[in-house]
């Protein structure tokens, strides 16, 4: 199933490398480094919202959050490195860096145990 | 039961020294088949959970290595054979808390037998203040920290510069931004083979 996806990280390789497998597993990416510009591309087309963690000026889950608020049925997957945030929604899935490949594909897809469990 | 050792290839050597040195020795044949290791590779192996096989000096040497880089070490000491030439290597094999650099030689003998030393050249525990003193010159602009997510570096303070601080190893910075190294992008997202079977 292909799916349209929006990936946002502020590290220009993690864009490059998830967007490319993303990519060439036939999904349709549009990427953003930043949480500012996203919400700019963001429209109700989007399937997938896949964000990093931390990042300057928004967060993920802000990013994630005025998304929700745009379009409520937004698939959410947060890349972190800092485990899962307390505060975050239950519908999040998050996966963990480093990023394993199967997992982030899982968690993309909702297909099998992508999410990592809560840690923080 | 650890095996004897191998005189008949190695007859100038003194066994009792090499079985006494503090660095990690193993003698293997041109096959990477392991012959004799001494009480310090033994010990360590111990330490760290290596099979018990190769902690008492038997199996393939390669055995111990990743496969994506068993052929280079395969090519290496292939070509220390036949070019009777010593392979010799520095490495970093630093954990949270602790800092540890390594030698290695591969010392190929007129009897097709390589011997193969880890010497350990630093050992030294983190100076967690001094690290702390350093953020400054690691921060992005946005106060940031920039660590590989893979291999656990951090960016800076030179340009294109990645560097082992144990603190932030140990202790991730409050703001760390996780990203991905240049050599760990390459390796794991175009070297490493994909665990999963292809669709």
């Amino acid at each position: 199933m292909s799916l349209r996806i929006l990936l946002v990280d502020d590290d220009d390789m993690t864009l490059k490398l998830v967007g490319r497998v993303l990519t060439s597993e036939g999904h349709r990416v549009e990427t953003s480094s930043s949480a500012a510009t996203a919400l700019d591309l963001l429209c109700a087309e989007h399937d997938v919202l896949v964000t990093d963690l931390v990042m300057p000026a928004m967060s993920g889950l802000e990013l994630a959050a005025v998304a929700r608020e745009r379009h409520a049925d937004l698939r959410v997957v947060v890349m972190s490195g800092h485990g899962r945030a307390a505060e975050a929604a239950e519908d999040i899935t998050w996966v963990d860096k480093p990023i394993e490949i199967d997992r982030l594909l899982a968690a993309i897809t909702n297909d099998g145990p992508g999410a990592s469990e809560p840690t923080a | 039961m650890t095996r004897p050792f191998p005189r008949h290839l190695l007859p100038e050597f003194d066994a009792a020294s090499l079985e006494e040195l503090a660095s990690l020795v193993a003698v293997v044949d041109p096959a990477g088949e392991i012959l004799w290791v001494n009480g310090a590779w033994q010990r360590s192996a111990r330490a760290n959970g290596v099979r018990t096989d190769q902690a008492e000096g038997r199996g393939s040497y390669f055995d111990g290595i990743t496969p994506e880089l068993r052929e280079v070490y395969q090519a290496a000491f292939a070509k220390a054979l036949a070019t009777k030439e010593v392979f010799d290597q520095i490495y970093d094999c630093s954990s949270p808390d602790r800092r540890r650099i390594f030698h290695c030689r591969a010392l190929p003998v007129r009897t097709d037998a390589l011997i193969v030393e880890h010497a350990l050249v630093i050992d030294a525990e983190p100076d967690l203040a001094a690290d702390a003193s350093l953020a400054a010159q690691y921060l992005n602009h946005d106060g940031t920290l920039l660590q590989c997510s893979h291999c656990r570096r951090v960016r800076g303070p030179e340009p294109h510069a990645w560097s082992w601080m144990s603190s932030w190893a140990a202790h991730p910075h409050p703001r760390t931004s996780h990203v991905v190294c240049p050599l760990c992008a390459d390796y794991y997202w175009s070297y490493a083979p994909r665990r999963r079977e292809p669709r």
